[in-house]
C-alpha cells in the first residue's frame, strides 16, 4: 500500500497533473458560480477534453478538480447573491448571504474557504482509510453480489429521489438501463434495438447522453426563466477576510464533526453533497446552544461552516463507492465512472492493486486540489466575483455552444448533434413531469455492468436460482426490496392521513 | 401542465410495450436459445418493470405536487427557447458546410442577439475570437480535427 501511495504521490506532483489540478479548480470554480450549471454539466463538457488526455490518471485529476471546484464556486455566489450556482451550496446561502449583507461579505467567503477545505482535506484522509478496507471485503463479492450490489445501488438512488418522487426515479433508471441495451455489447453476438438505424449500431454514446439530459435543459431552463440569470448584483464590498480567534473556535467543533459526517453521507448511494448539507445545517442547528441558534438563518458562523464543511466532505466520500465497488452512488460519479470506463479504466476492488497510481493519484490530487482552492478563492474572490455579471446573452449561447461541440468532438459527427437536441428537449420535458434525471444516467452507466454480471451469475447457476441460493445476494436484494417499498408505502399513507394542500 | 407527468408515464409505458415487443421477437441464435442467460433476458424484464413503473404512475393517486411548479410557469419565455433549439439544429447542420469558426461566431452572433444583445459588432468579435481560441485548442493541442473553414474554401486551398 505505501508503494502505491509513493507511485501516486510522484504521478500526482508531476508538473503536467498538477497543472491539470489548477485547471480543473479553476475552471470548476469558474463555471460553478454562474448560475444554473451544476457539477453535472461542467464535468459533462470536460469529459472529451479529460478522454483525449488519454492517461486515467491526469484525465480523473482533471474531472476531480473540476467537481470539487464547481462545488466551491457554487458557495460563492451563494454567499455573495444568494444565487448558489449549484444544489450543493443552497444550505450557504441561508447565513451566508445575510453575513454578506451586513457587510461581512469578506468575512463570509474566508469562513466558506476554510471550512470547505477542511472538510474535503478531512474527507479525503477518510477515503485514504476507507477505500482499501472496502475494497478488501468487496474483493470477496462474485458477480452475483455485484449484480445484487448494483439493484441495490440503483434502488437506494431511487429511494432518496424525494417524498413522492420514488416510482418516478425508479422509472427513470430503468429507462437508463434500457437505454443501455442498445447496440453492440461483449456479451451478445448481435447488435440489439437498432431498428436498422445505422448510427445506434455502437449504442448511444455517453458524453452526448450526459451533455444532452444536463447541460442542455439547464441553458433551456435559463432561457425560459428569466429570474434564474438576471442581471445580478454584487455590491458587496468584499474586505476584511480575517476572522476572530472566538470565531475559530466556535466553528472548530462545527467544522470537525460535519466532516466526518458529510463524508459519511457521501458514501451512501443516492444522498450527496446537498443531502449533506442540509443535513449539517439542521444537525448543527439543534447542537448549537439557545442563543446561538436564533442566529440561524440571520447570519451565524456556524450556519455558515457546516453545510460548507458537510458539502465538501461529501464530494470526497461519494468517491468511496466507485472507486472501490464500482458503483457510482451519485449522477456526478456516475459521469466520472463513465469517463473511466471510456479510458478502458474498470473502477472497482483490484484498481487499487492493478492500477495503484490512478487510484492514489486522484486521492493525493484532492489535497493538493484542496490547498489549489484555498490559494484561489482566498485571495483571488474580489476579482474572480466580478465574473458574476457576465451578461445573459453571452452566457446562455456559450453554455449551449460548449455542450454541443463536446459531443461533437467526442464522435466529430454531425448527428450526434441532433440526437443531443433532441434529447436535451426529451430532458426538459421530464423535468418539467418532475422526473429525476441523475437515476437515468446511472442506469444507463451500469447497464452495461448490470448486464455483464447477471449473464454469469445465472450462466453458473443455470438460472436466478442464485437470488436465493447465495445468503449474502438474497440479504442485499431483501435490503433493495424494502429500500424501494419503505417509501413508497410512507408516501401512500401520509397521503391518507393529511388533508389535502391547496398549493 | 400538472397532469404532464402523466402524459409522460404514458409515452414511456408506450415505448416499454415497444421495447418489450422487441426484446421478445430478438432473434435468437440456436445455441442461444438454449442458454439461461439470453441476450433478451434482462430486456424482457426490463420492460416488464418499465410496464409496472408507468402503469402505477398512471393508476396511483397523485405523489407530488406539480401544481406549485405550474404557477412559476407563468411568462415563461416560450418562443424564446424554441427558437433557440431551433438555432442549435440549424448550427448541426450548417457546421460541415460552412465550417467551424463561421457557423459558431454566426450561432453566437444569433443567439445572443436572440437574448438582448444589441451590439452586433461586439457580439461578433466575441463569437470570433471565441471560436478560433476554441478551434486552436481542440485541433492543435487536443489533436482532435476540426473543419475550421467553410467546405468549399478548404476545398480549393
Amino acid at each position: 500500500m505505501i508503494e502505491g501511495m509513493l507511485t501516486g504521490l510522484s504521478a500526482a506532483i508531476s508538473p503536467f497533473n498538477l497543472l491539470m489540478v489548477f485547471i480543473g479548480c479553476f475552471l470548476g470554480t469558474f463555471i460553478g458560480m454562474l448560475p444554473g450549471l451544476g457539477p453535472m454539466s461542467i464535468i459533462a463538457i470536460m469529459i472529451p477534453v479529460a478522454i483525449q488526455l488519454g492517461d486515467p490518471a491526469s484525465a480523473l485529476i482533471l474531472l476531480a478538480g473540476v467537481y470539487y471546484g464547481a462545488i466551491f464556486g457554487g458557495s460563492t455566489s451563494s454567499i455573495l447573491i444568494n444565487a448558489p450556482g449549484v444544489a450543493g451550496t443552497v444550505a450557504s446561502s441561508f447565513d451566508g448571504y445575510p453575513m454578506a449583507r451586513a457587510g461581512q461579505a469578506g468575512k463570509a467567503l474566508t469562513i466558506a474557504a476554510i471550512s470547505s477545505f477542511v472538510g474535503g482535506t478531512i474527507g479525503a484522509l477518510l477515503l485514504m482509510i476507507f477505500a482499501p478496507v472496502l475494497s478488501s471485503v468487496a474483493k470477496l463479492f462474485w458477480s452475483a453480489e455485484y449484480f445484487a450490489l448494483m439493484v441495490l445501488g440503483l434502488t437506494a438512488i431511487a429511494a432518496f429521489a424525494g417524498k413522492g418522487k420514488v416510482i418516478k426515479a425508479m422509472l427513470m433508471t430503468i429507462f437508463g438501463v434500457m437505454l443501455a441495451t442498445v447496440g453492440e455489447s461483449a456479451l451478445h453476438n448481435a447488435a440489439r434495438f437498432t431498428m436498422g438505424i445505422m448510427d445506434l449500431q455502437s449504442g448511444i454514446y455517453f458524453v452526448t447522453l450526459v451533455m444532452g439530459l444536463f447541460a442542455l435543459p439547464e441553458a433551456i431552463f435559463l432561457v425560459l426563466d428569466r429570474k434564474r440569470s438576471q442581471a445580478m448584483e454584487n455590491n458587496n464590498k468584499i474586505e476584511n477576510l480575517r476572522i476572530s480567534g472566538s470565531e475559530a473556535k466556535e466553528i472548530a467543533p462545527v467544522v470537525a464533526r460535519q466532516s466526518v459526517l458529510g463524508f459519511l453521507i457521501g458514501v451512501l448511494p443516492g444522498a450527496g453533497a446537498t443531502m449533506a448539507s442540509f443535513l449539517g445545517y439542521g444537525v448543527e442547528r439543534n447542537l448549537a446552544p439557545a442563543g446561538e441558534r436564533e442566529k440561524f438563518g440571520k447570519g451565524s458562523v456556524r450556519g455558515l461552516a457546516a453545510p460548507e464543511t458537510a458539502n465538501n466532505a461529501a464530494c470526497t466520500g461519494s468517491f468511496v463507492p466507485m472507486l472501490t465497488l464500482g458503483i457510482p452512488g451519485s449522477g456526478t460519479t456516475a459521469i466520472l465512472l463513465g469517463a473511466l470506463v471510456a479510458l478502458s479504466i474498470t473502477p472497482g476492488p483490484r484498481m487499487i492493486e492493478e492500477q495503484p497510481e490512478v487510484f492514489w493519484a486522484v486521492i493525493i490530487s484532492m489535497y493538493i486540489g484542496n490547498f489549489v482552492l484555498l490559494i484561489l478563492n482566498l485571495p483571488l474572490i474580489p476579482y474572480i466575483a466580478k465574473l458574476l455579471t457576465v451578461p445573459r446573452y453571452y452566457l446562455i449561447p456559450f453554455v449551449v455552444f460548449f455542450s454541443l461541440i463536446g459531443a461533437y468532438i467526442g464522435q466529430n459527427n454531425a448527428t450526434e448533434l441532433l440526437i443531443m437536441v433532441a434529447l436535451g428537449c426529451l430532458a426538459t420535458l421530464l423535468r418539467f413531469g418532475g422526473y429525476p434525471l441523475p437515476p437515468l444516467i446511472i442506469g444507463f452507466i451500469l447497464g452495461g455492468m448490470l448486464e455483464d454480471n447477471l449473464g454469469r451469475a445465472m450462466r453458473k447457476a443455470g438460472g436466478l436460482e442464485f437470488l436465493w441460493e447465495r445468503p449474502m445476494t438474497l440479504t442485499i436484494m431483501i435490503l433493495a426490496l424494502c429500500l424501494l417499498i419503505y417509501p413508497m408505502l410512507r408516501t401512500s399513507q401520509s397521503n391518507h392521513n393529511e388533508p389535502p394542500k391547496t398549493a | 401542465m400538472a397532469r404532464i407527468d402523466r402524459y409522460i408515464a404514458l409515452a414511456l409505458l408506450a415505448f416499454s410495450i415497444g421495447y418489450g415487443y422487441l426484446a421478445w421477437t430478438h432473434p435468437l441464435l440456436p445455441f442461444e436459445a438454449r442458454m439461461p442467460f439470453k441476450p433478451n433476458t434482462l430486456p424482457i424484464g426490463l420492460a416488464g418493470l418499465g410496464v409496472l413503473f408507468s402503469s402505477l404512475i398512471i393508476l396511483l393517486p397523485k405523489m407530488d405536487d406539480l401544481s406549485k411548479d405550474a404557477e412559476g410557469y407563468r411568462g415563461f419565455a416560450w418562443g424564446q427557447a424554441l427558437i433557440l433549439v431551433a438555432m442549435m439544429v440549424a448550427y448541426a447542420l450548417l457546421l460541415r458546410p460552412l465550417g467551424f469558426i463561421a457557423s459558431t461566431t454566426l450561432f453566437i452572433v444569433a443567439a445572443a442577439w436572440l437574448l438582448g444583445e444589441t451590439r452586433h459588432g461586439r457580439s461578433f468579435t466575441i463569437g470570433l475570437i471565441a471560436s478560433g481560441l476554441i478551434w486552436y485548442l481542440v485541433d492543435n493541442l487536443l489533436g482532435i480535427y476540426l473543419v475550421a473553414l467553410p467546405a468549399f474554401l478548404a476545398e480549393l486551398l
